[in-house]
């Protein structure tokens, strides 16, 4: 009986040291833990954040077409693009709305994808926290301010990162 | 006739008081939203009722409004720690079905990923039933060496969980310059410095044995009545692996074994699982010997309409993921039916729950390692 | 693989010599059966031919009919099977199989909340993912209208 006792005891003890000796071995290991809003990761590149709208850089324009093969692939209706009407109702190659709704956007890519006209990238904008829903919501200004103080990556399928 | 003997007798003439008790939809131990109603008999469970359906969304109706292609995110939501699974489990089903080509390159990437995500799939698995049993310390190791892992998938899927990568006729891109190396370092780690620590921090220990060895036992007979599957299917002793038995990609060039225990019981479960991720690390060894040089993404027919059906499926970490597929000859699909391997093997815990100890209950759970989102779907 | 198709298909119409049997393109025997010996089919299948693991049971709206879809695998000698039964979508009434294959009793359940199949001789007939006091008809079959409240989108013009 106390044989039984003290073989449990022995057991307990010695795993307990094992135990204790995998985490002893830790303090030498370096530290992993990132204490974000002070300290940041690194994000690699082709991290997805939210898309962001591409701005050709001579003449400070947007380069969507308001074509809207974005609003129609995506998935969950994020975006909502409409088209600047000129003279005669016409409709031109230029955005006069391009809303991109943050509350449904589940960042997949695909918009990206279906962008005929390397408009859309996708950026590592991660920090969308608002405190209104209505802030959720992108305009183009907005967009194209993402693409400009963000890294933006666009892949389109098949290439090498 | 002794006085307690007496007092026993005189307590089953009046009967026992039945409790019942409820467990969740909000309970730390349920690894999300299950409620479970048992009945208590003292301390031993007479019956254990299962109420699932609080993550319900119905995505197989929504998917029925959306195109081929974009059912891929949604995918991943349903097992949602297993995505890259998922999204193959799908997109293979539409390949086969619309006849679509894959390149050998985008094959091998699609079994390195799966597996990579197999892995991770069963370190939280570990940490989360060491926690279930008391032992918090695991937990974090699981969750420490998963996260590192989900870095390395961040570098080529660009998410950590909702990957969205895999493509019909391939995958979304090509893997990134010296990636296979840091993937081999890590599966060096693993197999050398992680999961001896885990034998020592965890599996060795006698308490872990005394709450697993024993516990929860599940015959063959009624593992394959009840259609469990992956890791429940194998620690009840069948031979029965999908990436072995009917092979399907590529896993047929591939030399691994197929781990199972004769046991059935909680032990065993854990066991296969942690045996499964240096099988894993053995196929992945392989798959980036083999690779060939090419193009990652196929030609996908502009008009995707295929018509007919098809039940094709994979073997994820928690076992076989079925995807029945129904199209009419239109951009949509007719009916996307997703046999889920956490919902057949979820409706087991009646039958095992039955006569265990009510802290149990909570391994048991642990054990069966169900996900909610493809439970309820 | 295919010995194995041949002699199920060889069993089947013997025994069976109403059913249509064929294989599909991607080596599975595939079955279509009148819903009346569904019972006795799945009966046969399982002890005669060894088909002892039910994987799913996926209903199938076709707005004319309701179909019934069964996969079935033999764990012995890797073969598949899929049993297709047509259902009357006014009185969808059928037989369970939850008797034979103790796995489908859920399978079912979720077939009865999204098409409203009632199965015969089910052990525990209530709703399974929906809520118990559901009433707003069947979600997956195609003339279901969801009745619920939308959530309002907002956009944002300037």
């Amino acid at each position: 009986m106390l044989g039984g006792v003290l073989g449990n005891v022995y057991n307990a003890t010695k795993s307990l040291i094992k135990g204790h000796l995998v985490t002893l071995k830790e303090l030498r290991t370096p530290k992993i833990t990132v204490h974000y809003p002070d300290e940041r990761l690194e994000l690699p590149l082709g991290s997805r954040g939210m898309p962001a709208l591409k701005v050709n850089q001579d003449t400070g324009l947007l380069n969507c077409t308001a074509c809207g093969v974005c609003a129609r692939e995506c998935p969950v209706d994020a975006i909502e693009v409409e088209a600047v009407v000129g003279e005669k109702g016409r409709k031109k190659r230029y955005p006069a709305i391009y809303n991109l709704d943050m509350t449904h956007c589940m960042q997949c890519n695909l918009c990206v994808e279906a962008c005929p006209f390397d408009a859309l990238e996708m950026s590592d904008a991660f920090e969308i926290s608002r405190y209104d829903l209505d802030d959720l919501i992108f305009d183009k200004e907005q967009l194209a301010e993402i693409w400009k103080t963000h890294k933006a990556v666009r892949i389109t399928g098949g290439e090498k990162l | 006739m002794s006085e307690i003997e007496a007092r026993r007798l005189k307590a089953e003439e009046v009967g026992h008081e039945k409790l019942i008790l409820n467990l969740g939809p909000q309970h730390p131990s349920t690894h999300g939203v299950l409620r479970v109603i048992t009945t208590l008999e003292g301390e031993r469970i007479t019956e254990a009722e299962p109420d699932i359906g609080f993550l319900h969304r119905n995505f197989e109706k929504i998917v029925e409004g959306w195109t081929w292609s974009q059912v891929i995110p949604l995918t991943d939501r349903n097992d949602y720690l297993a995505n890259i699974n998922n999204e193959h489990a799908y997109v293979l089903a539409v390949e086969k079905l619309a006849g679509i080509e894959v390149p050998e390159r985008a094959e091998y990437i699609r079994v390195i990923m799966s597996e990579l995500n197999r892995i991770a799939s069963h370190l939280l698995t570990f940490g989360t039933f060491a926690m279930d049993m008391g032992a918090f310390t695991p937990f974090l190791y699981g969750f420490r060496e998963r996260e590192l892992l989900y870095d390395i998938f961040e570098k080529v899927t660009g998410a950590r969980m909702m990957h969205n990568y895999v493509r019909l006729s391939g995958v979304r891109n090509d893997l990134p310059d010296g990636w296979d190396k840091e993937v081999l370092e890590f599966l060096d780690r693993l197999e050398n410095d992680v999961i001896p620590d885990y034998y020592d921090l965890l599996i060795k220990n006698p308490i872990f044995e005394a709450r697993s060895l024993g516990v929860g036992v599940l015959t063959k007979e009624d593992a394959i009545a009840y259609g469990a599957a992956g890791p429940i299917l194998r620690g009840s002793g069948i031979d029965w692996d999908l990436r072995r038995d009917m092979p399907y990609s590529i896993y047929d060039r591939f030399d691994f074994e197929v781990i199972t225990r004769e046991e059935g019981d909680h032990y065993a479960r854990f066991m296969v699982r942690m045996d499964e991720m240096i099988e894993s690390a053995k196929i992945i060894r392989q798959a980036f010997e083999q690779m060939p040089e090419g193009p990652v993404m196929g030609k996908v027919p502009r008009v995707l309409k295929p018509e007919g059906d098809i039940y094709s499926a994979v073997e994820g970490p928690r076992g076989e993921i079925g995807v029945y597929l129904v199209g009419d000859g239109n951009f949509k699909p007719y009916r996307v039916k997703w046999r889920a391997p956490s919902f057949s093997n979820l409706s087991i815990l009646p039958l095992m729950a039955k006569g265990q100890f009510v802290a149990d209950i909570v391994l048991t759970i642990g054990t069966l390692d169900p996900i909610f989102g493809e439970v309820d779907r | 693989m295919s010995e194995i198709n041949e002699k199920v298909k060889g069993r089947l119409i013997e025994q069976f010599p109403g059913v249509e049997v064929s294989e599909t393109e991607f080596g599975q025997v595939e079955v279509k059966a009148p819903k009346e010996i569904i019972a006795d089919l799945a009966r046969f299948v399982r002890e005669e031919l060894d088909f002892d693991y039910l994987t799913m049971v996926a209903g199938v709206d076709y707005i004319e009919y309701l179909q019934l879809v069964y996969h079935i695998r033999s764990l012995k000698d890797y073969a598949e099977l899929i049993i297709k039964v047509d259902v009357d979508s006014e009185n969808a009434v059928v037989a369970s199989v939850a008797p034979i294959w103790t796995g489908a009793n859920w399978h079912e359940r979720e077939a009865m909340d999204m098409f409203g199949i009632q199965f015969e001789g089910h052990p525990d007939p209530r709703p399974i993912l929906l809520p118990e006091d559901w009433q707003g008809g069947h979600p997956l079959r195609k003339d279901f209208i969801d009745k619920r409240p939308k959530r309002e989108r907002q956009f944002r013009t300037r």
